[in-house]
């Protein structure tokens, strides 16, 4: 398994500790205290892992090797396209349907909130996006490949 | 100038006119009045929308060469850093305007149309960066 193999099942990893770990961390002070404000900071905790991403798995897999080769840029390269076209066709297309069957319409008010939780959740996609297109094009698992 | 270039000028003009339409739309109701005019303004929006994917969809990358798609995908990148850097600017705006309060769900809608057009317009530019704004006689 190279780098950007091992980077994407890390994203993966992080992102859905992040969501599980909230949502029980949520649900536990919602019950305890009636409101939630504790939690929301785990979330925050975990996803500041993503930013280590740089200095991760930068040892080559062979001696003498190296981290990544043309190759892999071009599946990099590949899966944050796929993954940016998936991002607006997702993000336009669940506007559109808010938009038609919410509540009374488009006149109709949301709290202030959905909009940051919106770009939150979209990021957060676009990255697990990335990350299981540069899966599913390695084939997923480790078949031996060394940069 | 090559066809990428072409491509990318026609995209900026597009991106330009819908951000411009947007911004018409969402200052036009900013006193909540609801005034037709401007929410068909908003609904129009989609035109250009539309036009961008026509666009993408009938000037195809095949007859790019490496260095298109190397400066497509540098592109492509800044765009993504340039739509998260709007929408958070509008997030915090937001949260300082009104923490507790509501927005309209057109309105969501609207900011969506036009974060995508600040894609358009941020690709664009940094593609047009890139190849340095001028005609230098490239051909593909």
């Amino acid at each position: 398994m190279n780098r950007y193999q091992k980077l994407a099942w890390f994203n993966i990893i992080v992102i859905t500790a992040a969501l599980v770990i909230t949502t029980a961390g949520v649900i536990v002070e919602i019950r305890w205290r009636g409101y939630s404000t504790i939690a929301l900071w785990f979330f925050v905790v975990i996803m500041l892992l993503l930013k280590l991403k740089p200095f991760m798995f930068m040892k080559p897999e062979s001696e003498g090797g190296v981290v990544s080769d043309e190759r892999d840029g071009f599946i990099v390269q590949r899966a944050v396209t796929f993954a940016h076209k998936t991002f607006w066709i997702v993000f336009i297309v669940s506007s559109l349907a808010v938009h038609i069957f919410w509540g009374q319409g488009g006149k109709s008010p949301v709290p202030s909130i959905t909009l940051p939780l919106m770009v939150l959740g979209g990021a957060m996609f676009m990255q697990i996006m990335v990350s299981a297109s540069i899966l599913v094009q390695y084939g997923w698992g480790n078949k031996g490949e060394q940069s | 100038m090559n066809r990428a270039q072409k491509r990318t000028w026609l995209s900026l003009v597009i991106s330009l006119a819908g951000l411009c339409l947007g911004a018409l739309a969402m200052l036009g109701n900013a006193n909540n009045d609801h005034r037709p005019s401007f929410s068909w303004l908003g609904l129009a929006l989609t035109i250009p929308l539309i036009s961008m994917v026509i666009l993408s969809w009938r000037i195809p990358g095949k007859e790019y060469d490496e260095r298109d798609r190397k400066i497509e995908n540098k592109a492509l990148v800044l765009g993504i850093f340039g739509v998260f850097a709007f929408l958070g600017g509008i997030c915090v705006l937001l949260c300082i305007i009104k923490p507790m309060g509501f927005i309209e769900v057109r309105r969501i809608l609207l900011l969506v149309y036009l974060a995508a057009f600040v894609w358009f317009l941020t690709s664009s530019v940094a593609a047009l960066i890139q190849y340095n704004w001028t005609i230098k006689g490239e051909r593909s």
